[in-house]
């Protein structure tokens, strides 16, 4: 799987308009002809085929190796290192905040079905669906930085140095992410906790005598806990998508950043392993959810394969 | 002693004692350095100031504190500290603050002396004398002489260096010494220009430019925490041989979206952002606690760039009715917001510039001229021309080809507007080749050109294999040749009055206007200024 997306994104990435070499001289460098740009090229080792790029760059990943990029002449692996802790800490902390909402109001929502609260709970999860992230963001800043300044509006200051101006610092972004990340968890865990408390187990757990507390937590919640699972798995790997745009607009140096910036710059290692890394990620996490199945429905263990 | 007099001096001891300390605070303030404390960085209240611990020749003192200046900038590119090695211009605003520049540009736009006192130039201008100033420190406490003038440029000059510079310096043949502060530079050909060149030159220590870690220039401020691409943390250099700032330090951080940029500043996280888009002058301008900095003459440029190798704007009549054709009065209105020159001569040198040359033709507004002239050069009605321009940045050229789309309709040529990301946009003409020409028909290709803020430079820019336009007129250089030989500025003037003259009769690429990279700012923060072609200068920057 990370082989195929390492070939995919390195041919991908070549077969794009322009290299590193050509930006970072840019237009106008009087005395900078094609010649000269054709030598750095050589010296980059751009000029090899690509077939000789490739397998230098996987044989050099395989040692450890990521290389250095273009433009700053820094090692890829450390450049990403110190932009990976802010990206982990606004994905989940969006994620883990989407979740409590998601389920707080599914069970709501739920609960009184076709309520006045059970319409609110459809009406947010609608606006999570249609709201873009930028304008969610642009709303937030205007609400908490300018109208109602209690939040700072951009940077990021590691937890270790400051727990609490990290936490004021991440309010935002995380508000933004974990609103668009919410609102398909929310739709999915109501109509699943719907469809599971109107189905024949749980009238026949209900003929039983079984208390409804205890419907809901052994019957009605596992089985609407798996799709919803899978939509968590899926969303978390959006976020990794959404993430650059929310790193963006609240100058939050993750590797959303430094993505967006490798891909204008055509920074082809950091861009490379930064992809690597993110396909990475998400194997592990659809990994983790599958696990994750087994835990809420026994039936479906590896045990029990 | 009697027991009486002993109690009165032992009171009028602790009394001297009690005055002391309250006036120790004070007098520190008054002197700005005293009263030893250890926690540098640590900032204590005195009376209605707040004093800063820093250190300076090894001594931890208080300071008065001026506070720390938050600097924003858009986009990116603050990839190297290295100064003589520029790729963009969000590193041209952090470079004078690390290092000095043996010339400078003032406030008011004239080139004066920095850590070159004085400067002289042999008859043929190939010479150039400089005199150093003496006493003027690295930040390692190493003292700055000629020799570190010559690695600098050598630096400069090698070519595997890949120094944006270069170009600005030319080729030089040698250097000669006299003692430790004078040095004398020989250059392979005549620059009457040549302190105009110097003033993007920094002087770094040796070991800066061999290793991009390392920063130990002789600036105003000490570098003191470093992330590509997202943050430069400077202090106060205490020992600044020109007077130390009054800030106790500049945080120039990354804000790489301009809307939340702008809206950092105005809830305070930020006290500047610089490039900010023309299109959001008009919030700024709305705030009473904002501003923007505007430079005494602008010497950036807005080009419209033709390839004048293929049709239709080889022809020289395309390129005069593509002047005649813009509405500057309402592009400069409605794109740029009103902030710039407009040219209506289509040349690069504004009229504030002392060589700026009157009477050329002015291309007024007209479109019934601007299609006879098209018509002559093979545009007809029903054609399409196509605008290449950036997306997701410059937002103000789409708005331009937008004002030109639709005045284009009226005499039915069809503009289609192509937006792209940079590297797709540079790939059309970029590089220059005279062997292969990279060629780009019926396309009008928006940049932007700032070259060092002085007119040799301006002018310079399209010579042969300066522009990717690809003109090459043989007046036009040796004209350049003989402005750079000339050995009085009447005779200077002369010569670059003939260049725009020729530029504007032959219009190789259509300037609109001549304007700079906006930098918005709290109106509390006081004392930077504006370059030409949009280089902030914070140096002295303090807050009211």
């Amino acid at each position: 799987m990370l082989f195929s997306v390492s070939l995919l994104i390195f041919v991908v990435l070549r077969l794009l308009p322009g290299d590193p070499v050509s930006i970072s001289i840019g237009a106008g460098h009087r005395g900078i002809g094609a010649e000269e740009l054709d030598q750095y090229r050589t010296e980059s080792g751009l000029n090899r085929s690509y077939s000789v790029q490739y397998w230098l760059w996987i044989t050099k990943i395989l040692q450890g190796d990521f290389g250095v990029s273009y433009f700053s002449g820094e090692n890829v692996l450390s450049m990403i290192g110190g932009n990976l802790m802010p990206t982990v800490e606004l994905t989940f902390s969006a994620l883990i905040v989407a979740v409590i909402f998601a389920f707080t109001l599914a069970i709501i929502g739920a609960t009184w079905p076709r309520s006045f609260a059970d319409r609110m709970v459809t009406a947010i999860a609608s606006l999570g669906m249609a709201i873009p992230t930028f304008i969610t963001a642009i709303i937030l800043l205007l609400t908490f930085g300018i109208w109602f300044p209690i939040l700072p509006t951009r940077g990021y200051v590691p937890f270790t140095e400051d727990p609490v101006e990290n936490l004021r610092l991440i309010a935002m972004p995380t508000m933004t992410l974990a609103f668009a990340a919410m609102a398909p968890i929310l739709r999915m865990l109501r109509s699943s906790l719907g469809e599971a408390a109107t189905s024949p187990w749980t009238r026949t757990a209900e003929g039983k005598g079984l208390l409804w507390p205890k419907i809901v937590r052994k019957h009605i919640f596992p089985n609407a806990l798996i799709p919803t699972l899978t939509v968590i798995g899926i969303t978390f790997g959006r976020m990794l998508g959404g993430v650059v745009l929310i790193e963006f607009i609240f100058a939050w140096p993750g590797i959303g950043t430094l993505m967006i910036d490798a891909i204008f710059k055509r920074d082809y290692m950091i861009l490379q392993a930064a992809i690597l890394f993110a396909a990475f990620a998400t194997i592990i996490v659809n990994f983790l959810v599958d696990i994750a199945y087994g835990i809420v429905d026994p039936r479906l263990s590896f045990k029990n394969k | 002693m009697k027991k009486e007099e002993r109690k009165i001096a032992a009171l009028a001891g602790l009394l001297a004692l009690v005055m002391l300390w309250t006036l120790a605070p004070a007098s520190i303030a008054a002197n700005v350095v005293g009263g030893t404390c250890r926690k540098v960085g640590e900032i204590v209240k005195s009376g209605d100031q707040n004093l800063i611990c820093d250190k300076f020749n090894g001594k931890s003192r208080y300071y008065v504190s001026g506070g720390t200046l938050k600097y924003g900038y858009t986009g990116g590119g603050l990839v190297t500290l290295n100064p003589n090695q520029i790729s963009s211009g969000t590193q041209k605003p952090v470079a004078p603050l690390l290092y000095d520049s043996l010339v400078r540009i003032d406030a008011k736009g004239a080139i004066v002396p920095w850590l070159a006192s004085s400067w002289t130039s042999t008859a043929d201008q190939k010479s150039w004398t400089l005199v150093l100033r003496e006493g003027v420190k690295f930040h390692s406490g190493r003292e700055f002489t000629n020799q570190d003038v010559r690695r600098n440029l050598q630096w400069i000059s090698n070519p595997a260096n890949k120094s944006s510079q270069a170009g600005e310096i030319g080729k030089i043949s040698g250097f000669s010494f006299k003692g430790r502060y004078e040095v004398t530079i020989t250059l392979k050909n005549a620059n009457s220009q040549f302190p105009g060149a110097l003033v993007f030159i920094y002087m770094a220590d040796a070991l800066s430019l061999s290793n991009p870690k390392v920063v130990n220039g002789t600036g105003p401020f000490k570098l003191q925490e470093f992330a590509s691409d997202d943050h430069v943390y400077v202090t106060n250099n205490r020992g600044y041989w020109a007077g130390s700032s009054k800030l106790d330090g500049i945080k120039i951080m990354r804000s790489p979206d301009a809307t939340s940029a702008l809206l950092s500043l105005q809830s305070g996280a930020l006290d500047m952002v610089w490039n900010i888009p023309p299109t959001s002058i008009a919030q700024v301008r709305a705030d009473k606690n904002l501003g923007f900095l505007t430079a005494p003459a602008f010497t950036g440029a807005h080009v419209l760039m033709l390839d004048t190798k293929s049709a239709p704007f080889k022809n020289v009549k395309a390129r005069q009715a593509l002047s005649y054709a813009l509405d500057r009065e309402t592009i400069f209105r409605t794109a740029f917001g009103s902030v710039g020159e407009i040219s209506m001569t289509s040349t690069p040198i504004g009229k504030k510039d002392s060589a700026y040359k009157s009477g050329m033709t002015e291309y007024d507004f007209n479109l019934d001229k601007a299609k006879a002239l098209f018509a002559e050069a093979g545009v007809k009605s029903g054609d399409t021309l196509t605008f290449w321009t950036l997306a997701g940045r410059r937002f103000e050229w789409i708005a331009m080809a937008q004002v030109l789309q639709s005045d284009l309709k009226k005499i039915g040529i069809t503009l289609d507007i192509k937006p792209q990301e940079t590297a797709s946009w540079l790939g059309k003409f970029f590089p220059y080749s005279a062997s292969s020409p990279k060629l780009y028909p019926d396309t009008i290709v928006a940049n932007f050109l700032s070259p060092v803020p002085t007119s040799a430079y301006q002018l310079n820019a399209y010579t042969t294999g300066g522009n990717e336009a690809k003109w090459d007129n043989a007046e036009y250089d040796a004209l350049m040749k003989s402005a750079l030989s000339a050995s009085s500025p009447a005779e200077y003037r002369a010569i670059t009055g003939k260049m725009q003259e020729l530029y504007n009769r032959e219009v190789p690429c259509v300037i609109p206007l001549l304007a700079a990279n906006i930098t918005a700012y709290k109106t509390s923060v006081k004392g930077m200024f504006l370059l030409g072609e949009g280089t902030p200068q914070l140096q002295d920057a303090y807050f009211d």
